[in-house]
């Protein structure tokens, strides 16, 4: 089967200026990311802050353009040109972290929905009417939201009007980037329900980005780890949290608090800040703090090893890798 | 989807931002007391050929420097004879002119500059900025003077210094409201939704970034009545015997000891103008904020 | 510290230099044939060809520009077609009189301002709040040159305590030059008192809002070391907006100079405007123009000073 949406090698670096005397730094936020959405399925991200799921988000919506790279929608390449964009802007759609900014607060809550449509040409009227079927859609009474302002409603009603916004333009695949982080618990449960019903009804395909763990196993079909800008575990939701094959993503689960009064978590397995993506060590980028760390992790970066759907980029998991651990097993 | 016929079904609209902001404005009995002064003044000068029988331009010998409550001139007469009340009124035309004009062309040009800057970034940003920063090396009056006094006197010659001299700060306030707006989250989705640099500019932009640019563009009308009328009184700008309130106040200089009221008068209304935009500048900011 | 005071000199250049280029051109500004002045309207081709060669008009701008900045560098400012004489004389003279009264307008503009401003923000939304901003407001908005007239009626035509005009005659004593130069003072300080004001009321009033000195208060620090606090909070934004203002004060005197007839560089940039004597003109703009740069110069220098939070390097 086709993936809906695909990316191979996606990369994209910035660069910091330098003071006076002190030369340009490069921040690699993005290396060598592939991604493959499926029909009817939701991928989910996680990863801790800077680790690069944003920027990785952004590059597929050509919000910035990509270092390096491809993407693939059904299969076949998106050109770069104004035409192809706006084509596949039609296709794929971004819901962003709520905000008080995450709408125009000069403009009325029907006008941020029927905007999309309109820039594509659908006029004004038809445009309204659309905004507010989905309005009532997301469980917005249109009678009662459509004429309001974003400061007149609350952070789970401005979701649910960014989501109607992100639908406006009957996209295929949408891309939730920390759409629910800022919501309160219950709040955000409805909204995930309400995700949930929605992909069924109008067949889409999701991508889901988030730092919280227990949201993505809830809602995903297949789970990418990122790090650093890499992606350094790929598997079925069951299997990533069932058997985790790369330390970090061990740490990150390990690191989870417990449910289970009996068994709190005491010490955090992860220590140490995250580290910048700016002068990155030349090895596997987790080396630094990883607990099973060897010399070739220090010396040669892990190529990402397939076994099945569970892909991890360790050299634990490679048995030909020389770590004196490697193929013992996940 | 099927696409149900909502658009029947009657919508509360909540007030809007700018209709917010009037309502608040229209409050505050200090901003109200200056756009009824403001409209008093401006009105009685667009309607001066109806309010006065005299002719600006005409004197009399015999009838100079009368002073204010003399019968057939309320105001008193100038050092030519010419009435004073008509002299203000149409001087009024000219003075406001002067005053706004440069202003609405610098908030025309410079804030469409400082949008583009704030917007595109980078080095037509930079470039666009250090251009700007370079006028504000200098003092803005003397800027003012420099080029009038270059160019020679004459109201074009006053319009365009003062122009040139006020597109700077306009520039800039417009730049770093457009730099804080271009990077908000809406900004993103209507980037994402596939619009267009002149779009997003006119439906997301425009309006977030009027606010602050419109209080400081009232408040430069106070800073520009003053400049173009002091144009006037050193003999740049304004030529006599074109009426203007400058203009007016220097040629009366010699009265200042037989008829000080006379030869203050035309300031007094120079001062209400420069005060009313100040303290409607003010009162627009509160209700701005209080938005 | 020597960094940075080399950088922003560093930095000062090029700005010098852009002002240098704005004086230089802004004669081009001006209509008609510079020429006409020193010709007589029936001159020969011969000899008009012979004073832009003296003149230096027949070569390319940007020669020209270098070679009156080479001039200028070296202290020669040209010669005022007025009155013949050196134009750096004639500034020479005239500039001590603008900064006396620059010096004296700033000194009332700073102790009102700051005064008022304090008071305002103190007593924010208080009856003492409105009437110190009803004053700052009124300052900002007055003409000054208007305001000039106003005090000239008032204590001089019907009062009689103060002269009207002009700067003392002769070798006057203390007494006198400041009888002579309160008025325009007073004129030329209205309106930086005014802004000084709206800034220290505004930074006095948001510093006495911010929780760090809540939290001094709740700790028992009393009232005058909470002053201090504020003091040094306002002290570096104030510091600005007077450099600025000073600036202007030294610039933009010329129509209160008119007014008041004093001999000091505004009443030049009048005469050299009145008289078409283009190279007085340019002349005391760049000195003006220099000044200012020089001024904000300083204030870059010194603001870190009084601000730790402004980077050193």
């Amino acid at each position: 089967m086709t993936p809906v949406l695909e990316t191979v090698g996606l990369s994209k670096g910035f660069d910091l200026r330098g003071g006076i005397g002190q030369p340009a730094r490069r921040v690699q936020a993005v290396s060598g990311v592939s991604l493959a959405l499926m029909p009817g399925h939701t991928l989910g991200i996680v990863g801790e802050s800077g680790c690069g799921k944003s920027t990785t988000a952004r590059l597929i919506m050509g919000l910035m353009p990509a270092d390096a790279g491809d993407l693939l929608l059904d299969g076949k390449a998106v050109g770069t040109g104004g035409g192809a964009m706006r084509a596949f802007r039609r296709n794929v759609q971004m819901v962003f972290q709520d905000s008080s900014a995450s709408l125009n607060p000069r403009l009325t809550l029907e006008r941020s929905v029927a905007f999309g449509p309109q820039v594509h040409g659908l006029p004004a009227r038809e445009a309204n009417a659309r905004a507010r079927d989905l309005l009532a859609r997301v469980g917005l009474d249109p009678a009662r939201f459509a004429g309001r302002y974003p400061h007149e409603v609350s952070g789970g009603q401005r979701q649910r009007v960014n989501i109607a916004r992100a639908l406006a333009l009957q996209p295929r695949v949408v891309i939730f980037d920390e759409a629910v982080s800022a919501l309160d618990k219950s709040v955000e449960a409805q909204v995930l329900n309400l995700l949930a019903d929605l992909k069924a009804e109008f067949s889409l395909s999701y991508i889901f980005i988030s730092h919280d763990l227990n949201v993505v196993r809830h809602v995903s079909d297949e789970v990418v780890v990122m790090y650093l800008g890499q992606v350094i575990e790929r598997a079925p939701a069951a299997d990533l949290y069932a058997a985790p094959a790369h330390p970090y993503t061990r740490a990150l689960l390990a690191s989870m608090p417990s449910h289970d009064p009996d068994r709190r978590t005491t010490h955090p397995p992860l220590t140490g800040d995250p580290p910048s993506p700016i002068d990155l060590p030349p090895g596997c980028r987790f080396a630094p703090r990883c607990p099973l760390v060897a010399d070739v992790c220090l010396a040669r970066a892990p190529a990402l090893a397939v076994r099945g759907r569970h892909a991890c980029a360790c050299h634990l998991a490679d048995a030909g890798s020389g770590h004196p651990q490697a193929g013992a097993g996940a | 989807m099927t696409a149900t016929l909502t658009q029947d079904v009657p919508i509360e609209r909540s007030t809007g931002y700018w209709a917010g902001v009037w309502s608040r404005l229209r409050r505050d009995p200090v901003s109200l007391a200056c756009m009824a002064v403001l409209a008093v003044i401006v009105g009685a000068c667009v309607l001066a050929p109806w309010l006065t029988s005299h002719d600006p331009a005409v004197g009399s010998v015999i009838l100079r420097l009368k002073p204010v409550g003399t019968p057939g001139h309320i105001l008193g007469t100038d050092e030519l004879g010419r009435d004073m009340l008509t002299r203000l009124l149409y001087g009024g035309r000219t003075s406001l002119v002067m005053g706004a004009v440069p202003v609405v062309l610098a908030l025309l040009i410079g804030g469409s500059l400082g949008m583009v800057a704030g917007f595109v970034g980078g080095r037509v940003n930079t470039a666009i900025m250090r251009s700007v920063d370079v006028v504000f090396a200098f003092p803005s009056i003397l800027l003012a003077v420099a080029i009038a006094g270059a160019m020679g006197a004459g109201i074009v010659n006053a319009l365009l210094a003062l122009t040139i001299v006020l597109i700077p700060p306009l520039v800039r306030v417009t730049e770093a409201a457009t730099t804080q707006v271009r990077r908000l989250d809406y900004v993103e989705a209507a980037r994402a939704s596939g619009a267009g640099a002149f779009t997003i500019l006119r439906v997301h932009v425009v309006g977030n970034v009027l606010g602050p640019v419109l209080v400081y563009a009232a408040s430069q009308l106070s800073v520009a009545i003053i400049m173009a009328a002091g144009l006037s009184f050193i003999g740049l700008g304004a030529k006599p015997p074109t009426p203007e309130w400058g203009l007016m106040l220097n040629t009366l200089r010699g009265a200042i000891y037989s008829q000080p009221m006379l030869a203050a008068l035309p300031g007094v209304f120079i001062f209400a103008v420069s005060l009313s935009f100040n303290l409607l500048s003010d009162g627009l900011r509160q209700a701005m904020e209080l938005g | 510290m020597i960094a940075y005071l080399l950088k922003r000199l560093a930095a000062a250049v090029p700005v010098a230099l852009a002002v240098s280029l704005i004086c230089f051109l802004l004669v081009q500004l001006a209509p008609g044939d510079p020429l006409s002045v020193v010709l007589p309207s029936d001159a020969t081709q011969e000899q008009i060809d012979a004073t832009k060669a003296r003149y230096g008009l027949d070569r390319p701008l940007v020669v020209q520009y270098a070679l009156w900045l080479g001039n200028v560098l070296q202290g020669d400012l040209g010669t005022s077609i007025a009155t013949g004489r050196p134009v750096g004389a004639e500034i020479a003279n005239a500039l001590g009189y603008s900064l006396s009264l620059a010096a004296l307008a700033a000194g009332m503009a700073v102790v009102l301002g700051v005064g008022l401003g304090m008071v305002a923000g103190y007593s924010a939304g208080g009856w003492l709040d409105k009437l110190a901003s009803a004053i700052a407001i009124s300052g900002v908005s007055v003409p000054h040159y208007w305001l000039g007239i106003v005090l000239v009626v008032v204590f001089s035509a019907e009062l009689n305590w103060l002269p009207a005009m002009g700067a003392a005659n002769g070798d006057p004593g203390l007494t006198d030059r400041l009888r002579h130069m309160i008025l325009p003072a007073i004129a030329l300080a209205a309106m930086p008192m005014g802004i000084i004001t709206r800034s220290v009321r505004a930074l006095v009033a948001e510093t006495l809002g911010r929780e760090f000195v809540s939290a001094l208060v709740a700790r028992g620090l009393g009232q005058g070391a909470v002053f201090v606090h504020v003091a040094k909070n306002v002290a570096p934004t104030a510091l600005a907006v007077l450099g600025v203002q000073i600036g202007y004060l030294m610039a933009g005197s010329i129509l209160v100079e008119t007014v008041f007839a004093w001999p000091g560089t505004g009443s030049l940039l009048n005469q050299a405007i009145l008289q078409r004597d283009l190279p007085l003109l340019q002349g005391t703009i760049l000195v003006l123009a220099m000044i200012f740069v020089g001024l904000n110069l300083i204030v870059d220098i010194v603001q870190p000073l009084f601000d730790p939070r402004i980077s050193r390097t």
